[in-house]
């Protein structure tokens, strides 16, 4: 993404995220991929801009955000003390193996090891949260 | 919804008048309010909110007590999780019950939870696999009658040695049936090639692992609970859920519970002198019991810490693990198909796949599999796989699970024992340390990895702990 918007800035185009964001999404998703991934993680989060947060945190946005931040969700003290930014590089690492990223998360959950799936599922939440923008 | 669940239970408790006769001159109050006014220690704390922490919290408040009762993630049920997929409640963990089943029969009863039945139950096409690579179809006779033979020559055994299956070691084992693993048993017995595939699929998803890792004894008691009957077996195993998903109950558990309750509270130690035990959190918030019930599963017991140290016992099988360690897979497909059962071989990446949900334009499938590394349920092409070993031509839709061995709260399943411990080790299992008492399906004397054998714990941990109290305070 911070590449990204230095491509805008260079080129001198006065590109908002969203727009540039969107574009990339939709040239490189899987969609369908990333919304039949999501169904695992859809058992303890929701995605929604109306939702409430479940077994997990509400992931509405959750791309660009920084961890252990959305509001009125109890986190463990492992993803509290996380001093990170959700890029989709780090969501990714993130997923292939939460417990060894952030050792103590409360996420039981062994990893997606499917690159492509990580992506598509990633692409998912950042485009289901642009399409509201 | 824990939100919810918080404030009713709090506005209960705050509200509550002194239950029933256990000491409660002593004892005080079962009141959250009264907790600000003396010393903040409790009668009892609870660990844990699956079924065996919340009929313990519930029976121990009931009682009178004044029970804090502590849940390390932000949700109730343990290894029970009711979600939501596809338009329906199902439970990712523990989820069907039976009318064999007298503690959360009785529950389901007291409540009027309303049930329903697995679609399988009513399967007309059988899919099996007499030996790996080589899938057979027929109908329910075509496979029962291979089937019904191998399992009573499997549980042939069970009523001589299991004559009181509440009463797991009411005779000795003297043909060393606890020593001998599912795998070795099944070898030894007088069936055909194909009967012995499909009792090595059926003893590993009883385990929730491979055959070698079980023990023999421990798998008769399934039979022996069902009245040795295998059919009323299967009505007990995987025939009656609840309606609304194992929160259906559980809820109304908790409801009904008096207890203070706090959610995201992982305990790190446990210290205890002689009338008082102190539980530390992972944030350091210190809470005092006269007494605690320890209701985690025994794969956890050991990642906590004790001052002074349990039963090396405990420790040791905790982190040995009990067996239950496969995976449970739902996936969605594509249309319509017969209501199916299939029963495939241990080493397959699921071992049984049946109809559990039958929709109008699609099917949900549940799943077994005796070994994660068999099967990664986040692959979406090893799921489409893997079901098409069932159904060739079954289309996967989107599919979910749950990876209970990398949760930090339970590490596991459901619980069988490895070969030896039922004999050596149980007993020990079941006994408290100190005032610290433990509640969890895990160590059940009836039905032992199952919601029923939970709330059974949980029933008779709050049941000593109140009656320990009442003999201290009228000492």
């Amino acid at each position: 993404m911070k590449t990204l918007k230095a491509a805008c800035w260079l080129l001198g185009l006065s590109c908002s995220l969203g727009i540039v964001s969107t574009v990339f999404a939709s040239s490189d998703c899987d969609l369908d991929l990333g919304k039949q991934a999501f169904s695992t993680c859809s058992t303890c989060h929701t995605n929604g801009a109306s939702e409430t947060h479940a077994v997990g945190p509400n992931l509405y946005g959750v791309v660009g955000s920084d961890a252990g931040t959305a509001r009125g969700f109890t986190y463990s003290v492992a993803l509290e003390e996380l001093d990170t930014k959700w890029t989709p590089e780090e969501l990714s690492k993130f997923l292939a193996s939460p417990m060894e990223y952030a050792p103590g998360t409360m996420m039981a959950y062994g990893g997606m090891k499917n690159e492509a799936q990580r992506n598509a599922v990633i692409c998912y939440l950042e485009q289901s949260a642009e399409q509201l923008r | 919804m824990t939100n919810t669940l918080n404030r009713r239970a709090f506005l209960k408790s705050s509200s509550a008048m002194v239950a029933g006769g256990v000491a409660a001159g002593t004892l005080g109050f079962s009141s959250s309010a009264q907790s600000a006014e003396d010393d903040g220690t409790y009668d009892v704390i609870v660990v844990g909110s699956g079924f065996a922490g919340v009929t313990a919290a519930r029976n121990a408040s009931q009682a009178g007590l004044k029970v804090l009762h502590l849940e390390a993630s932000s949700r109730l049920g343990g290894r029970c999780f009711t979600s939501h997929f596809a338009g329906h409640d199902i439970d990712l963990g523990g989820t069907w019950i039976g009318w064999g089943q007298p503690h959360v029969w009785a529950e389901k009863m007291r409540y009027q939870i309303p049930i329903t039945e697995s679609a399988a139950f009513s399967a007309s096409q059988y899919v099996w696999y007499p030996e790996p690579g080589h899938r057979r179809g027929g109908s329910p006779d075509d496979y029962w009658k291979v089937m019904y033979e191998a399992n009573e020559a499997y549980f042939a055994p069970a009523r001589e040695a299991l004559p009181r299956p509440y009463s797991p070691l009411f005779v000795p084992d003297d043909k060393g049936l606890d020593r001998l693993t599912a795998k070795e048993a099944i070898e030894q017995l007088d069936v055909s090639a194909e009967q012995k595939v499909l009792l090595n699929g059926f003893a590993a998803i009883n385990g929730h692992s491979p055959t070698d890792t079980s023990s023999y004894l421990d798998q008769l008691r399934w039979i022996a609970l069902a009245g040795f009957n295998q059919f009323f077996m299967w009505d007990n195993l995987g025939r009656f859920r609840f309606e609304g998903g194992t929160k259906s109950l559980l809820t109304k558990m908790h409801e009904d519970s008096k207890a203070e309750f706090k959610t995201g509270q992982p305990v790190k130690s446990v210290e205890q002198t002689d009338d008082h035990v102190q539980v530390t959190t992972v944030r350091n918030e210190t809470y005092v019991g006269r007494k605690l019930i320890l209701a985690v599963p025994l794969n956890v017991i050991s990642t906590i810490e004790y001052t002074p140290a349990i039963s090396n016992t405990k420790m040791e099988i905790s982190r040995q693990r009990h067996t239950g360690s496969g995976v449970k897979l739902y996936a969605r497909i594509k249309g319509k198909h017969p209501l199916m059962f299939g029963h495939g071989t241990q080493d397959m990446p699921l071992t049984f796949v049946w109809t559990e949900y039958d929709d109008e334009d699609s099917q949900i499938l549940v799943g077994f599999g005796a070994s994660p590394e068999l099967l990664d349920t986040t692959d979406a092409v090893a799921v489409q796989e893997a079901v098409n070993q069932y159904l060739p031509d079954a289309e996967v839709i989107d599919f979910v699970s749950y990876d209970w061995n990398v949760d930090p709260y339970s590490l596991g399943t459901w619980c069988m024992y490895r070969p030896g411990w039922l004999t050596e080790s149980f007993e020990e299992l079941q006994q408290a340390e100190g005032n610290i008492h433990f509640a969890t399906a895990d160590i059940a004397s009836g039905w032992r990895g199952f919601i029923d054998g939970a709330i059974e714990s949980g029933a008779l941990a709050a049941e000593q702990v109140a009656e320990l109290l009442k003999e201290g305070a009228s000492a």
